[in-house]
C-alpha cells in the first residue's frame, strides 16, 4: 500500500495534487467530483537544492520538454527518449563526450526532478522601482508613509533604479537627477495621457518613436557613471539619470523631496471628496517605465489613502452626495464608474504585462480605494497587494519592508545586490503533459499566452486554451493552480505500470537582470479499476483539493451569484462523500470518512462561511483583496485562510490546538487565532479581568505573566513569515475587537441555544458545523 | 468778482480768467501743453494747424520731492469734494459763490453746494481766505486720500511676478544670470516693504513654476509640459509674501542660472507662460516682468518668422510693424482687467516680432525693453540698470486716469500705453514716473465761451503701502483771440512730441511714407499759417496781418529743422537698413516719450570732447545768474559745447559724443590725439581694436573722469540706460548708424 508523502513532494518539487493517483479514463475522472489538478509554486525556495546549472537546458526536438530524470538514456548511441512524446534525441556533443552511467549530468540524476538553469541569455539591467505616493492623506499618514519610504530606500540594492511620483489633484513626476532643487513634471489629474504622450512631455521619448518635431524637448540626460546600461549596452534611455536614478545616486534627492513633500494643497469643499487621480498617476508611472525599462523587470509601487475621484480610473465622483459603490450597487448595475474604470485599468495592465512591469498597491484607508477596479493591475502583473487602515500600522510598514527582504543565510554568489531580491519578473509558465491527459487551465496570478499544442484540453477551467501563461511578477510564495483533463478513453485501458508525466517550465528575469529557468518534472501513476477506490482514496490530498475547489469557487464569483456557487459546493461535497464515504444507504449514522477525507467537509463548511464567499461583512474592495490573496498563496497559507487555526493557552499545560468553535472560548484561557489576514489574541473574561488588575506585574503571579506572554511570542513567529503582514489584534472577551475571533468560530452555541452549553454564545442564524454534518450525512447516504 | 453777480444755477457760466489764479500751474514735468494760449474757436484752431496736445506724466514727481513735492489731502468723513455733475475734483480754479456756501465747477460750470464743514468766508476778491492752508485750493497738484467707496476690493499689495525664458539661447546669452542677480539685488528695494509679493515662472518648451512656500528648505520647481491647457500645478505658494519666503526666494535666485545651465531646449512657449503667470497672479494683479530671448515658437500664440527684408523700403513695410497675431492684444486686455502690467524685455539674436509682442506692454500700461542679440558682457549693465529701475521705482498699482478739460473742448486722441475703459478712462494696472501719456483736444463747440480753459488729470491708484489715493494735476490756459499770440505761445518741444506721436499712428495706418509726408505737411502748414499765408480772408485774422507775411514766430522757428530731423529719425526714416524689430521698438519708445526725451531723440546732442572746456564735466551748481550753459544730472554737471548735427563738424582729429535719449555714440577720429584716446580707452590708438566690446575706462586721467561724469550725468536724465557705442572713424556699420543722427546732412537721408 502506497503512502503518499505529499509534504515531501511539495518540498522537492513545490507541487501538490488533489489526487496523487488518477483514474485512467475520462469517465472515471469525472466521477471523482474534485477535479484533477495541482498547486505549483514555481519560485519556492528549496533548501538542499543544487546551485543553478550555468548552461541552457536541452529540449526535446519533438515536444520541447526539457531533459529530465525520466528520460531513457542510451549510453551507447548517446540518445535519449523523451518520456512525453517518445521522440529519440541525440545528446549534443559536449554531453555525448562525457556522459556515462556513472557520470550523469545533474538533470538526469533521479532525485533532481526540479532543476534550475541560469540561462546564457544576456542579462537585462537592474530593476526600477517607481514609488507613487498619494498626497491626499492626512499630515500624520503622510509622515508615516514618508518614514516607511525612507527606510525602504535603504533596503534597495544600490544599482536598482528608483523613481518618485506624487499625486493628488495632479500627478508630479520628480526629476531625481536634477540636483539643484526638487523638480517635478506636473500632469493634469483629470486628463488621460498615453504612454507616448507621457514620454513626449517628459522629454524621454525613445529615439524613433512618434513625435518627430519635438526633438529638442527637455534636458539632455546627465551622464551618470557606473550604471549598467540596458540590454543593448549602448544608448541609455533619456529617462535614466533624470526620472530614474540608481539608488546610490538618488537617495539624497529622494529624501530631499520627501522631506519637503506637502499634502495636496488644493482646497476641498466640505461637501466634496479630495481630488485624487490614482488612475492617471499609474498611467504616467507606467508610461515612464515603458520608455526607460521596456521588457525589463520593474515595479510601480502605488501608495494610496483613498478612492480615485478624478480622471480616468475614477471610482466615485467628488461630490459626497454620490456614495462609494457597494456590493448591492454592483449587483444592480448601479455603479456608474465601475465598468469604465475596470476597462481603463485593464488597458494599463496589458501594457504593463508586455513590459514585465509589476504593479503593487499599498492601500491604507478607512474608505475603499478602488481596489476592486484596480485589482486586475496587481493580479495580472503579479504585484503585491496590501490593504490596511493606516500607513502607521505594521500591516503596511512590515509588508513593504518584506517585499525587499533578502533570503537569510545566502551569501549572494550571483553578484549580490539586486540579484538577492526575491522577486522574478516577466515569468512564463509552460505545462507539458504526456498524451493521456491534457491541460484544462490555470488559476491564480496568471494570464493566458494563448499557446496551443495537442496537450491543450477543450474543456477550460480558469485561464484555458493554452499550455503557457504569463505570471507577471512572482515571489517565492506565488502559487498557480493548474487543472487537468484525463482524456484517455475507457475503451482503451492503459497498460499496467503506465506512467503519466508532467513538466512545469518556468522562466523569469531575476531582479539582478539574469534569466532563470526552473524545470519540474513529475511522474505519477494511473488507476484503472473503477471498483477499487482504495488507491484513489489513499492518494487524495484533501488540503490541496480544498484549495483547488476554493480557487474555482472564487473564480466563479466573477461571473456567478454566490448562492449558485454555494449550491455547487454543497452538491459537489455530497457527491464526493456519496462516492468515497463508507455507509449503508439511508443510514446516516453509518456514515464514515477515511482519514484522507475526514477534514474535507470542515474545509468546505468554513469556505462557505468565509469572507471569500460571504459579502455582508466586507466591502467590494475587501472582498477582492481577500480573493486576490487566496488565489496566489500556497496550500498551507490558503488553508489557514479557509479554516483559521486556533491555539488555546491555559494553566493546564502547554498550548493545545483548539476547535474553531464557540465552545473553545473559556473565561480562563487565552486563544490565539490565525486567519492569515489577522492574528488575534483573545483573553477569556477571567484572564482579561486579572490582567486589568495588573496581576502580571506581581512577582507571585509570574505564571500568569508567562501565560500572557506565550501567545504573544507565538503570534510574532507567525507574523514574521507572512506577507502581507497580518493585522495583530489583542482583545478581551466581550469587547468590540473580539468580533475578529468570534466571527470565525463555528456557532455551536448561539443566542438560540438553550441547552446550557459552555462557551461563547454567538449571535448568528448560521448553521453550526454539527448541523451541517448531519445534513451532509443524511444527503450523502440517501439512495 | 464777476462770478458773484451771476445768477445761481446758470450753468452756462464758467469761472472767468479774472477770477482764476493763473500763477497756479502744474509743474511742466507733470503736464505740458503744445500751446500756452488756446484759440477761441474751432475754425481758428484748424487754421492754425497747431494740435492742442497735452503730455501728462502723472507720477513724475515724488510725494516728497525736494521741489514740487505733493501735499496729501484727507477730506475725512465729509468725503472728497467733487463736482456733482462732471466729477471734477476740487481745484484752485473753481469759483466761489454765496459767500462760500456754493462753488462753481471750472470744467462744466455746475454750481455745487459747499458742505458746511468745508465752508469758509471769502475775501474782498471773492477768494477763500483759507486757500493758503488748503493745498487743493492753493496748489496745482495734490494727492487726495480716497475713502473706501473708491475701492472695489481691498487695495492690492505690490506684486512682482517674474516670467523668465530659460531656454538654451536665453541661458547662453547670460540673460538669465543677469536677471537673477539683478532681481536678487533689488529685493530689498521693491516697493511695499512687508506686503510685497513675488512669484516666478520660467519657460522653454514647458512652463516651470516655483513653489516658494516659506517653510520649504528650498524652492520646488514644477514643470508643466502640457502646453495644450496650461494649469496651475499647486493652488498656493507660487506667489508668496517676499519677507516670509525671503530665504527660499534668495535660494532660487542664487541657483536659477545654474539650474538651467545644462539645458539644450531651444523652444520658447511664451504664450503658455503668460497664461500660466496670469493664473498665478490674476487674483491680485501687479507687475509682470517678462523676459524672452527668442521668437515664441511653441504652444498657443507661437509666432511666425515673418520678417521680410524685401518689404523694407516698400509700401508693405508698415504691415510688418503691425501686430500679426491678435492673441497678445487679447491677452493684454485680459491682463489689464486683472490689473496686471507687463514689462517686456526682449533679448533675441534673431527676429522676435516686436511689433506683435509690443501689444503686451501697450495695453497693460507697461514698457518694452529690447536688447537685440543680448550679450551679458556688453549689454548686461544696461539690462541690469533698466531692470533695477523697473523694480525699484515708485509704482502706482491698479490705477485709472481721467483727463478733463473745460466745457467746449473734448479729447480726440490718446497716446501711450494704456487700455481705454468706457470712452475716456485709461486703465493703468501700473503707473510709474516713466509712464507718459499724451492727449489731443478738439472742439465741441464752434466758439469757446470760457476765457480760460482748465485741464485736470486725475489718477486714482493704490500706493505701495496699500492706500487708495487720487493724484490730481491742474493746468489753466488762457483762451486767446489773437492768433499770433497762439503761435508765440507754442512749446516747440511739446509740439514735436505730439507731432511725432501723430505720425506714428499714420505710419501704422498707411505707411512710413505717409508718416513722413504728414510731418512735412504739418510743418509747412503751421509755418504758412503763422505767416498768414493763404489765410488772409479769415475773419479771425487781425485786419493788419493780411498784407505782408510776418516773420516766423520765434517759438516755432526750429520747427522746420525738427520736422526734418523727425523724418530722418529711426522711427520714420526710409530706406532698407532699419530692421523691422528695431523699428517697432523705436516706435514704441517714441509713443511713450516725455518731452525732454523726445527733443533729444528728434534732434540729438553732439558734444565735442577733445576740445571741451576745462570745467566741462565738473559740477556747476551755482553758475552765474543768466548763465545758460546746459548742465545735467543731480550734480549739475556742466556739459561740453554742442555741435550742429552735420558731418562737417566732425574732424579726424576729434572725439565726439552723441546722445539721442536712447543711446550714446562715442565717435573717435582717425587722427585723434593719442593722448586723448589713451586717456579714454587705455590704448593710444583704436587701430585694430575690437570696438564692439570697447567702453571708456572708468578710471584714468582728468579728461577721462570728466567724460565719465558727463556720460553719467546724461544717463541720470533718461529712464533707459544710455549704452555707449564706440565708433571709430571709417568703422562701417556702426559709423553708418552714427551718421543717421547727423540730420542736417542730406547724404544721410535715404528715402526722404
Ligand atoms: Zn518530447
Ligand atoms: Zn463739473
Amino acid at each position: 500500500m502506497e503512502v503518499w508523502d505529499v509534504l515531501g513532494a511539495e518540498e522537492r518539487d513545490a507541487v501538490r495534487f488533489s489526487w496523487n493517483v488518477w483514474p485512467s479514463s475520462r469517465l472515471e475522472a469525472t466521477r471523482i467530483v474534485v477535479p484533477v489538478g495541482c498547486l505549483y509554486t514555481p519560485m519556492k525556495s528549496r533548501h538542499d537544492a543544487p546551485p543553478p546549472l550555468a548552461y541552457d537546458p536541452i529540449r526535446c526536438n519533438g515536444c520541447g520538454a526539457i531533459l529530465n530524470p525520466y528520460a531513457q538514456v542510451d549510453f551507447m548511441s548517446k540518445l535519449w527518449t523523451c518520456p512525453f512524446c517518445m521522440q529519440r534525441n541525440h545528446f549534443p556533443p559536449h554531453y555525448a563526450e562525457n556522459i556515462s552511467e556513472s557520470n550523469l549530468p545533474y538533470e538526469l540524476i533521479p532525485q533532481f526532478t526540479t532543476v534550475e538553469y541560469e540561462l546564457t541569455t544576456p542579462p537585462h539591467g537592474p530593476p526600477a522601482f517607481v514609488f507613487c505616493i498619494d498626497t491626499c492623506v492626512s499630515e500624520d499618514e503622510l509622515d508615516e508613509l514618508k518614514d516607511s519610504l525612507q527606510q525602504t530606500l535603504s533596503l534597495l540594492p544600490e544599482e536598482a533604479l528608483v523613481g518618485l511620483i506624487t499625486f493628488g489633484t495632479n500627478v508630479m513626476v520628480h526629476e531625481l537627477g536634477f540636483a539643484d532643487c526638487p523638480k517635478s513634471y506636473v500632469f493634469r489629474g483629470a486628463k488621460e495621457y498615453t504612454a507616448v504622450k507621457v514620454q513626449q512631455l517628459l522629454g524621454i521619448l525613445p529615439a524613433g518613436r512618434g513625435a518627430g518635431a519635438g526633438a529638442t524637448y527637455g534636458h539632455q540626460p546627465q551622464q551618470q557613471a557606473g550604471v549598467p546600461g540596458g540590454a543593448a549596452g549602448g544608448a541609455r534611455d533619456p529617462a535614466v539619470g533624470r526620472f530614474l536614478m540608481p539608488v546610490a545616486d538618488a537617495s539624497f534627492q529622494f529624501e530631499t523631496v520627501l522631506d519637503d513633500l506637502q499634502r495636496d494643497a488644493w482646497p476641498v469643499p466640505s461637501d466634496q471628496r479630495v481630488a485624487r487621480c490614482t488612475g492617471v498617476a499609474l498611467q504616467v508611472a507606467l508610461g515612464l517605465l515603458e520608455s526607460a525599462c521596456p521588457r525589463q523587470g520593474s515595479r510601480v509601487m502605488l501608495f494610496v489613502g483613498g478612492p480615485p475621484t478624478v480622471g480616468p480610473g475614477m471610482m466615485v465622483g467628488r461630490s459626497k452626495d454620490e456614495t462609494i459603490r457597494s456590493h448591492t450597487d454592483l449587483q444592480k448595475n448601479n455603479a456608474p464608474h465601475f465598468k469604465v474604470a475596470c476597462k481603463f485599468y485593464e488597458g494599463l495592465t496589458e501594457k504593463a504585462m508586455q513590459n514585465c512591469h509589476v504593479v503593487d498597491i499599498f492601500a491604507c484607508s478607512l474608505d475603499q480605494i478602488g481596489l476592486l477596479e484596480m485589482r486586475v493591475c496587481v493580479e495580472k502583473t503579479g504585484g503585491q497587494m496590501v490593504l490596511g487602515d493606516s500607513f502607521g500600522q505594521s500591516v503596511f510598514k512590515e509588508s513593504l519592508a518584506r517585499l525587499f527582504r533578502k533570503p537569510t543565510g545566502e551569501d549572494g554568489q550571483q553578484g549580490g545586490g539586486a540579484a538577492l531580491l526575491q522577486m522574478g519578473f516577466g515569468p512564463s509558465l509552460e505545462v507539458l503533459t504526456s498524451r493521456e491527459f491534457k491541460v484544462a487551465g490555470a488559476m491564480g496570478p496568471c494570464s493566458s499566452l494563448g499557446k496551443k499544442n495537442p496537450n491543450v484540453a477543450e474543456t477550460e477551467i480558469g485561464q484555458g486554451g493554452t499550455y503557457a501563461w504569463s505570471l507577471g511578477g512572482i515571489t517565492p510564495a506565488t502559487t498557480v493552480a493548474v487543472y487537468f483533463e484525463v482524456t484517455n478513453n475507457q475503451s482503451e485501458p492503459l497498460p499496467q505500470h503506465k506512467r503519466r508525466f508532467l513538466q512545469f517550465v518556468t522562466q523569469y528575469q531575476q531582479a539582478g537582470g539574469r534569466f532563470r529557468l526552473r524545470a519540474t518534472t513529475v511522474c505519477g501513476g494511473w488507476h484503472s479499476d473503477p471498483n477499487d477506490l482504495g488507491p484513489l482514496v489513499r492518494g487524495y490530498d484533501q488540503q490541496a483539493a480544498a484549495v483547488l475547489m476554493a480557487r474555482i469557487a472564487v473564480h466563479r464569483t466573477e461571473t456567478e451569484e454566490v448562492a449558485d456557487i454555494m449550491r455547487w459546493l454543497d452538491r459537489s461535497l455530497i457527491r464526493l462523500c456519496a462516492k468515497f464515504a463508507q455507509y449503508t444507504k439511508d443510514k446516516p449514522e453509518s456514515f464514515r470518512l477515511a482519514s484522507e477525507f475526514s477534514m474535507y467537509p470542515q474545509y468546505m463548511f468554513h469556505l462557505r462561511r468565509s469572507q471569500f464567499l460571504q459579502l455582508f461583512n466586507s466591502s467590494p474592495d475587501e472582498a477582492s483583496y481577500y480573493r486576490g490573496i487566496l488565489c496566489r498563496e500556497n496550500v498551507a497559507s490558503s488553508l489557514v485562510m479557509l479554516q483559521p487555526s486556533l491555539l488555546s493557552y491555559s494553566f493546564q499545560g502547554p498550548p493545545v490546538p483548539a476547535m474553531l468553535d464557540a465552545a473553545s472560548v473559556r473565561p480562563d484561557t487565552i486563544l490565539l487565532l490565525d486567519t492569515f489576514f489577522h492574528v488575534v489574541i483573545f483573553h477569556g473574561e477571567t484572564i482579561g479581568a486579572w490582567r486589568e488588575q495588573g496581576y502580571q506585574d506581581h512577582e507571585e503571579h509570574a505564571a500568569f505573566r508567562q501565560l500572557l506572554e506565550a501567545p504573544q511570542a507565538d503570534a510574532q513567529i507567525i507574523m514574521q513569515s507572512r506577507c502581507p503582514v497580518p493585522r495583530y489584534i489583542v482583545c478581551d472577551q466581550h469587547k468590540s475587537e473580539a468580533r475578529f475571533l468570534i466571527s470565525k468560530l463555528n456557532p455551536s452555541v448561539t443566542h438560540n441555544t438553550t441547552d446550557g452549553s459552555q462557551g461563547q454564545a454567538i449571535f448568528t442564524d448560521d448553521v453550526s458545523l454539527r448541523v451541517f454534518m448531519e445534513h451532509l450525512m443524511k444527503l450523502s447516504t440517501q439512495s | 468778482g464777476a462770478a458773484t453777480g451771476a445768477p445761481t444755477g446758470n450753468q452756462a457760466l464758467l469761472p472767468s480768467i479774472n477770477d482764476t489764479d493763473m500763477s497756479i500751474q502744474a509743474d511742466p514735468r507733470v503736464m505740458r501743453m503744445t500751446v500756452g494760449a488756446i484759440p477761441n474757436s474751432s475754425s481758428a484752431h484748424s487754421q492754425s494747424k497747431i494740435p492742442l496736445g497735452l503730455v501728462v506724466q502723472s507720477m513724475a514727481l515724488d510725494i516728497d520731492e525736494k521741489d514740487g513735492g505733493l501735499d496729501v489731502v484727507n477730506f475725512g468723513a465729509q468725503g472728497i469734494m467733487r463736482c456733482k455733475r462732471c466729477r471734477t475734483y476740487i481745484n484752485p480754479y473753481v469759483g466761489w459763490l454765496s459767500n462760500g456756501r456754493q462753488w462753481r465747477c471750472n470744467v462744466c460750470g455746475m454750481v455745487n453746494d459747499t458742505p458746511p464743514s468745508y465752508q469758509c468766508h471769502l475775501d474782498q476778491d471773492g477768494r477763500r481766505s483759507d486757500r493758503a492752508e488748503r493745498p487743493e485750493l492753493g496748489k496745482a497738484s495734490v494727492e487726495m486720500v480716497a475713502p473706501s467707496e473708491y475701492m472695489v476690493r481691498p487695495p492690492q499689495p505690490p506684486v512682482y511676478m517674474f516670467v523668465i525664458d530659460v531656454s538654451q539661447p536665453a541661458v547662453a546669452s547670460g540673460m538669465v544670470h543677469v536677471a537673477a542677480e539683478t532681481i536678487k539685488a533689488c529685493l530689498d528695494n521693491l516697493p511695499g516693504e512687508e506686503r510685497t509679493m513675488v512669484g516666478f515662472c520660467t519657460f522653454d518648451s514647458s512652463v516651470h513654476f516655483y513653489n516658494l512656500k516659506s517653510n520649504l528648505s528650498q524652492p520646488q520647481m514644477l514643470v508643466v509640459p502640457d502646453l495644450d491647457e496650461p494649469f496651475l500645478p499647486v493652488p498656493d505658494d507660487l506667489l508668496v509674501n517676499l519677507s516670509e519666503s525671503r530665504s527660499v526666494v534668495d535660494t532660487l535666485l542664487d541657483n536659477l542660472a545654474q539650474m538651467h545651465s545644462q539645458t539644450r531646449d531651444v523652444q520658447c512657449c511664451l504664450g503658455p507662460a503668460l497664461t500660466a503667470a496670469g493664473k498665478v497672479m490674476g487674483h491680485v494683479g501687479g507687475k509682470m516682468a517678462v523676459m524672452c530671448a527668442s521668437l515664441p515658437s511653441t504652444g498657443e500664440a507661437a509666432l511666425k518668422h515673418r520678417e521680410n527684408p524685401r518689404a523694407l523700403g516698400t509700401d508693405r513695410e508698415h504691415l510688418l510693424l503691425k501686430a500679426e497675431n491678435p492673441w497678445y492684444q487679447n491677452k493684454a486686455v485680459e491682463f489689464s482687467k486683472l490689473q496686471i502690467c507687463v514689462d517686456l524685455f526682449l533679448f533675441s539674436s534673431g527676429y522676435s516680432d516686436v511689433a506683435t509682442l509690443v501689444n503686451l506692454p501697450k495695453f497693460t500700461a507697461g514698457q518694452l525693453f529690447y536688447y537685440p542679440a543680448f550679450n551679458a558682457q556688453s549689454d548686461g549693465v544696461k539690462f541690469n540698470a533698466e531692470l533695477t529701475r523697473v523694480l525699484t521705482r515708485a509704482t502706482a498699482f491698479e490705477a485709472v486716469m481721467r483727463v478733463r478739460a473745460t466745457r467746449g473742448l473734448r479729447i480726440t486722441n490718446f497716446y501711450g500705453n494704456y487700455f481705454i475703459r468706457g470712452t475716456d478712462l485709461l486703465a493703468l494696472p501700473n503707473c510709474t514716473p516713466d509712464s507718459v501719456f499724451a492727449v489731443e483736444f478738439g472742439y465741441d463747440e464752434q466758439l469757446l465761451t470760457a476765457s480760460v480753459v482748465s485741464v485736470q488729470a486725475a489718477l486714482l491708484y493704490t500706493t505701495s503701502c496699500g492706500e487708495r489715493r487720487i493724484r490730481v494735476h491742474n493746468l489753466a490756459i488762457p483762451v486767446e483771440t489773437v492768433v499770433q499770440n497762439v503761435f508765440d505761445s507754442v512749446s516747440i518741444d511739446v509740439l514735436c512730441n505730439i507731432l511725432a506721436k501723430q505720425a506714428l499712428e499714420v505710419s501704422l495706418k498707411s505707411g512710413l511714407d505717409s508718416a513722413r509726408s504728414k510731418i512735412q505737411q504739418t510743418c509747412v502748414d503751421i509755418i504758412r499759417a503763422s505767416r498768414g499765408g493763404g489765410y488772409g480772408s479769415s475773419p479771425y485774422m487781425a485786419a493788419g496781418a493780411q498784407q505782408q507775411p510776418t516773420a516766423i514766430s520765434e517759438a516755432i522757428q526750429l520747427l522746420p529743422l525738427y520736422s526734418m530731423a523727425l523724418q530722418k529719425n529711426l522711427a520714420f526714416r526710409g530706406g532698407t537698413d532699419v530692421r523691422t524689430d528695431e523699428r517697432a521698438n523705436v516706435q514704441s519708445q517714441l509713443a511713450n516719450m516725455p518731452v525732454d526725451h523726445s527733443r533729444c531723440f528728434t534732434y540729438p546732442r553732439m558734444f565735442s570732447l577733445h576740445d571741451m572746456e576745462e570745467d566741462a564735466g565738473l559740477p556747476r551748481p551755482d553758475g552765474p545768474e543768466g548763465d545758460l550753459t546746459p548742465t545735467a544730472g543731480t550734480d549739475d554737471i556742466k556739459l561740453p559745447e554742442v555741435s550742429n548735427l552735420s558731418a562737417e563738424r566732425l574732424s579726424s582729429e576729434g572725439v565726439f559724443l552723441l546722445e539721442n535719449g536712447v543711446e550714446l555714440f562715442l565717435w573717435v577720429g582717425r587722427a585723434a590725439n593719442p593722448a586723448v584716446v589713451s586717456a579714454l580707452f587705455g590704448v593710444p590708438s583704436l587701430e585694430g581694436v575690437d570696438l564692439t566690446r570697447l567702453q571708456p575706462q572708468e578710471e584714468g586721467n582728468d579728461l577721462c573722469r570728466r567724460v565719465n561724469s558727463v556720460i553719467a550725468a546724461l544717463r541720470q536724465e533718461r529712464m533707459t540706460y544710455l549704452q555707449v557705442t564706440v565708433v571709430g572713424e571709417g568703422d562701417g556699420h556702426n559709423e553708418r548708424r552714427f551718421f543717421w543722427h547727423l540730420v542736417e546732412d542730406r547724404a544721410s537721408f535715404p528715402g526722404g
